[in-house]
């Protein structure tokens, strides 16, 4: 070891390679693999979408996620000290990446108390027959059955989400207070294998059902007519973007754990093709159940459909669950408790990623940085408990997505691969210790692929955004919680990157 | 299930799934023989 390894503080590592992949895997797969990609392949095209989203994933996806990769093992930091260590001018971008994450946080622990309190429901099926107004209505307590003109109508906390929200925080909070190894590690261990199994039930289940072939027909007849609209390949490379939790700066912590001797690359393609296979998965699931239900309320697929999301998983599913011939509250609580294990392992990725770079910065303690963390965010998700928590939520989720995460994404391409131009060393640093060599396609999708790909979703995202309010909100609350949100994470990390302090320095030329 | 349906499902699910199961056996082989240095 050497003098600058003996000078750093003791970091935490994973206690198996498997375990590293797990909780990679749990961060990747989220709630957006149930919930948003099936809508994302039904909307552009059917079967046809897959052509765009294998080229999306070769050539931005899995490259930036190995990227990540790289920089957290190369510099053992997480994403503000490493990008400090890149280039000195480019901290605030790792702290932009972490207060992102922060954000999302305080919103995502919300919907796993959802999905806690729906458990709950799911015994005595306690939506009835209108799902859309006990959700809305009666559970979030939403001013005028989320007619957007209710947007400021802030009103009280609703009691029983924020006990479910609790719950949710205590578990979150468990886990992380206990550390990589212990904590995320051993969590990933147990809810990774055991989601897909309850994923695999549910496929089986939705697929013995009848009309489980008209849903899939819906989902996979390819309109090859699509492949010619931009909109599509934008949307391609937007899914594998989120989806692969590139951007949000955790797989640069989650990399900085490993030991100094171990294989990137194959990990890597591991994390993201299981990503890949299972929202594939969830898809086929998902549709094959509005199959049923559509021939259940004798009409067509397209017409239950709805939008995906959180429409999909609480008022949607609930409808599919009370439908079932048998064993309804058994296939309620497999479903919730699935969207639960994949927030859960997601949820604690966003939060490490925070504690790895507070921690860091200011020289705290693992509880104290967690305390400090989840404690404020605590405060904050009480915000999307109220009466008006919906339209918040929704309107935070689509700009830290669509302006924050894809920019962060951008800008940390555009850094490595033509601002401080060190993409040659991250990729010599991942063949160095890896099986699988990264090739010149990696180089030319980092350098010219990506930058152009991403640049043109966010000018689509742009051009929407301009076009109409999203989601008929009022433009006060667009740009005062969205924009403002946004302009805030950014605001943040410009200070955090103040004072800016050499971190502790390792020997890069190890391997 | 219409069969051009059923085409775009198997590629699917080829490519994915099939995929995975590659890096997967490539990950167990490399295990091993690190194992047995």
């Amino acid at each position: 070891m050497s003098d600058i390894d003996q000078q750093a503080p003791p970091r935490d590592q994973w206690g198996t390679k498997l375990g590293f992949i797990l909780a990679a895997m749990g961060s990747a797969i989220g709630l957006g693999n149930i919930w948003r990609y099936p809508y994302v392949v039904y909307e552009n095209g059917g079967g046809a979408f897959l052509i765009p989203y294998f080229i999306a994933l070769a050539t931005a996806g899995l490259p930036i996620l190995l990227l990540e990769y790289s920089i957290g093992h190369r510099y053992r930091h997480g994403a503000p000290a490493s990008f400090h260590l890149i280039s000195q001018r480019w901290e605030w971008l790792g702290w932009w990446m972490a207060a992102i994450s922060f954000v999302i946080a305080t919103y995502y622990v919300v919907i796993l108390g959802w999905c806690l309190s729906y458990i709950w429901y799911s015994f005595g099926e306690d939506w009835g027959e209108d799902t859309a107004t006990f959700f809305i209505a009666e559970y979030l307590g939403t001013s005028e059955g989320a007619d957007p003109a209710g947007f400021w109508d802030i009103g009280s906390p609703q009691w029983k989400v924020l006990f479910a929200v609790l719950i949710a925080w205590a578990i979150v909070y468990y886990l992380m207070q206990r550390g990589v190894s212990r904590g995320i590690e051993m969590a990933s261990r147990i809810l990774m294998p055991t989601l897909i199994v309850l994923l695999i039930i549910i496929v089986i289940r939705a697929l013995t059902l009848e009309g489980a072939a008209d849903g899939l027909n819906v989902l996979f007849t390819p309109d090859f007519s699509a492949l010619g609209d931009f909109a599509v390949w934008s949307a391609a490379y937007g899914q594998v973007f989120f989806s692969l939790s590139v951007a949000f700066s955790i797989m640069i912590a989650y990399s900085s754990y490993l030991p100094r001797r171990t294989d990137l690359s194959n990990s890597g393609l591991i994390v993201g093709l299981s990503n890949a296979g299972f929202e594939f998965m969830a898809a086929i699931g998902v549709f094959a159940a509005l199959g049923f239900l559509a021939i259940t309320l004798d009409t067509e697929v397209t017409e239950v459909a709805g939008g995906g999301g959180v429409g999909l998983a609480f008022i949607v599913f609930p409808q599919i669950i009370s439908s079932l011939p048998a064993f309804q509250p058994v296939f309620g609580v497999i479903f919730f408790a699935s969207l639960l294990f994949a927030g859960i392992t997601s949820m604690v990725s966003i939060l490490e990623c925070v504690v790895a770079a507070i921690r860091e910065k200011f020289d705290l303690g693992r509880v104290a940085a967690v305390n400090w963390i989840c404690g404020v965010a605590f405060v904050i998700s009480i915000l999307y408990v109220t009466k008006g928590g919906l339209f918040y939520l929704d309107t935070v989720d689509h700009f830290v997505n669509a302006y924050g995460l894809v920019v962060a994404g951008l800008a940390e391409v555009l850094l490595i691969a033509w601002i401080a131009r060190t993409l040659d060393e991250q990729r010599d640093h991942l063949n160095d210790i890896s099986y699988i060599k990264m090739g010149p396609w990696w180089t030319v999708s980092m350098k010219f692929i990506t930058p152009v790909l991403l640049t043109l979703v966010v000018i689509n995202s742009l051009v929407d955004e301009f076009g109409e309010n999203y989601s008929g909100y009022p433009t006060s609350g667009l740009l005062f919680i969205g924009a403002g949100g946004v302009l805030l994470t950014l605001l943040a990390s410009l200070t955090l990157s103040l004072n800016s302090r050499v971190p502790h320095q390792f020997d890069l030329t190890k391997g | 299930m219409d069969a051009s349906a059923v085409i775009m499902l198997l590629i699917g699910a080829v490519f994915l799934w099939g995929g995975n199961a590659v890096v997967v056996a490539n990950y167990v082989r490399v295990s091993r023989s690190r194992r047995k240095d």
